[in-house]
């Protein structure tokens, strides 16, 4: 069966951190799962691990609201070495924000593949990924 | 006409004359000449008499005429009288009307005033008519009269009508509001005008009506204006009930489900233990939100004189070891303006939150430095600020979150940011503002205007 080879969960709450690792792993769906607490992180790890394609996430949920780089800014910085990346990352936006302001803006950035709502189920994350994986 | 006769008499008696001389001497001739002379005169007076016949026929007699001239007196007496009748209609008509009414002619004299002027000054009529303006027994108000005066020569030059407002205390001691026209009365001519009329009018119901509108508008404006700033503090309540009940409840969510679905009891506990941070989390949130609604409700909380310098003081000794540990020095400058009238409560965790913050945000390039000021502005209105030369925060960034709840901006695990957002709604309840200058890697500066003053 296929699989999500990475997994990247990107936000500042460990207790979400915690709870969709751990949806992730019980789906069966993912092989490995890196977590970054704020969008710097991340992208000085993909930065980082630009030549090694087999460390590079397949799939990123992103948070919105992070200390230090938040969500949109990571979305900026991500867009600038975008084209140096030596693989296609699907990335879905996560948030608790129902704000349309917030919805409307991740619709307009292209490179996002969606906009998820907490809490996920663990329906969601299935869909998602078998989703990705087709 | 009499001419004629008298000429044909005196020749008449000349001929008669001459007739008798005769007898004593012979003139003859010279009586044929005055025999022509009065057959002539004759002949025409006969024709002027001709002429004149049907003239002299029209003739009235005396007794007739008498009678005419009788008839034409009494036509004019009654004619008279009707005349009488109407303007002393009209005089009622103006002296009825409750407004004074006046005619005034170029050199400021009263031509006319009606009875009107008793009502509102101890004058009667006679005393006005005839006399300047400047001469009329002056009123309290000598600017009034310069007013009045410089409208009337106004008019005089433009002959277009001018109308003013204005209040005065009546004979009867009221308190009253006029409305003065000036009217140019155009003249026959259509040139300009010779006089001008005035009409007084009493307003002083309309007047006041208009007042209360005026203080009735006024109040509606501050009472929406009320309104609108709890409309700005609900929404924003509500915006954080929203928003951050959010995070902690769909936490709460995964986590019960993962519980629900597990069996092995010690994946239970782990499960347990992070329900119960992620619901003292929400917890945290909750009470956070209450003690601001609190603190908005709260406006009678009572006031004392405080000392800031006091203040400060306090809180320096009890933060010591902090002080300490990070090499913070901490001035204050409360010369501008030494106490406030606050309450004790608020004023102390203002000015904890503003010491932490600074103390917590320390660049770690250098020591921290936090200086306290006060202000007090030509209004009275005391201010003061909190500077230090901490990390700075970028403010275009996160501005709009610096006085919210839970909002970080640096990965400091005690960051937890609440600080501000109860100084804010301290400050904010007690009629005041502040905000935030800061520039990354530079320092912060926070201002708080009280808007209270000392008096």
């Amino acid at each position: 069966m296929k699989k999500i080879n990475t997994f990247c969960i990107i936000d500042d709450d460990d207790i979400y951190q915690f709870t969709t690792s751990l949806l992730l792993k019980k789906s069966d769906l993912v092989n490995k799962i890196i977590v970054f607490s704020n969008g710097l992180k991340a992208i000085n790890f993909l930065k980082d691990e630009m030549g090694n394609v087999e460390n590079i996430p397949d799939v990123l949920f992103l948070d919105i609201n992070m200390p230090v780089m938040d969500g949109w800014e990571f979305l900026e910085e991500y867009l600038l070495i975008r084209s140096m990346m030596p693989k296609t990352v699907v990335i879905y936006m996560v948030s608790s924000s129902v704000d349309e302001k917030d919805v409307l803006k991740a619709k307009s950035i292209s490179v996002l593949s969606g906009y998820l709502v907490k809490p996920i189920s663990s329906q969601n994350i299935v869909e998602v990924i078998l989703g990705i994986l087709n | 006409m009499f001419i004629c006769f008298m000429l044909f008499i005196f020749f008449c008696g000349t001929t008669h004359f001459v007739d008798a001389i005769i007898f004593w001497i012979p003139l003859y001739r010279l009586n044929a000449v005055v025999l022509i002379m009065t057959a002539l005169v004759s002949w025409i007076t006969v024709f002027v008499l001709y002429r004149f016949l049907p003239k002299a026929l029209q003739y009235r007699s005396p007794a007739d005429l008498q009678l005419i001239i009788e008839e034409q007196t009494k036509d004019l007496a009654i004619a008279y009288q009707k005349l009488s009748i109407s303007e002393n209609q009209f005089k009622t008509l103006v002296n009825s009307n409750p407004d004074i009414i006046t005619r005034i002619d170029k050199s400021l004299t009263y031509r006319f005033i009606n009875d009107s002027i008793r009502k509102v000054r101890n004058l009667e009529a006679e005393d006005i008519i005839g006399k300047n303006i400047q001469e009329v027994q002056g009123e309290a108000d000598g600017k009034l009269k310069e007013l009045f005066i410089r409208h009337v020569e106004s008019v005089f030059k433009t002959n277009k009508t001018e109308t003013f407002e204005f209040e005065m205390n009546t004979t009867i001691d009221q308190h009253s509001y006029f409305q003065l026209s000036v009217i140019p009365l155009e003249n026959q001519g259509g040139e300009m005008a010779e006089d001008v009329l005035t009409i007084t009018r009493d307003i002083t119901n309309q007047k006041l009506y208009e007042l209360e509108l005026k203080r009735n508008i006024d109040n509606l404006k501050l009472l929406a204006d009320r309104i609108e700033k709890k409309r700005e503090i609900l929404e924003s309540f509500t915006y954080i009930v929203s928003h951050n009940l959010r995070s902690p409840v769909a936490n709460l969510a995964a986590l019960l489900n993962l519980l629900k679905e597990e069996t092995d009891d010690d994946m239970r506990n782990v499960f347990i233990q992070k329900i119960d941070i992620a619901f003292e989390n929400l917890s945290t949130t909750v009470t956070d939100l209450t003690n601001a609604v609190r603190i908005r409700q709260d406006t009678e909380i009572a006031k004392e004189e405080l000392f800031f310098q006091d203040i400060v003081s306090a809180h320096i000794i009890n933060l010591e070891m902090q002080i300490k540990e990070t090499a913070s020095t901490i001035a204050y400058d409360f010369s501008a303006c030494e106490k406030i009238n606050y309450p004790k409560v608020y004023l102390e965790s203002i000015f904890l939150n503003l010491l932490t913050n600074a103390i917590r945000y320390r660049s770690p390039n250098r020591a921290p430095q936090i200086t306290f000021k006060s202000y007090i502005d030509k209004d009275g209105m005391i201010s003061v600020t909190c500077e230090d030369n901490g990390m700075g925060i970028n403010l275009q960034k996160h501005g709009a979150k610096l006085f919210g709840l839970n909002k970080t901006f640096h990965e400091y695990p005690d960051a937890k940011g609440r600080g501000l957002f109860i100084t804010k709604n301290q400050i904010e309840t007690m009629g005041g503002t502040i905000y935030a200058e800061s520039e990354v890697d530079k320092g912060t500066k926070i201002i708080i205007y009280f808007n209270v003053n000392n008096s």
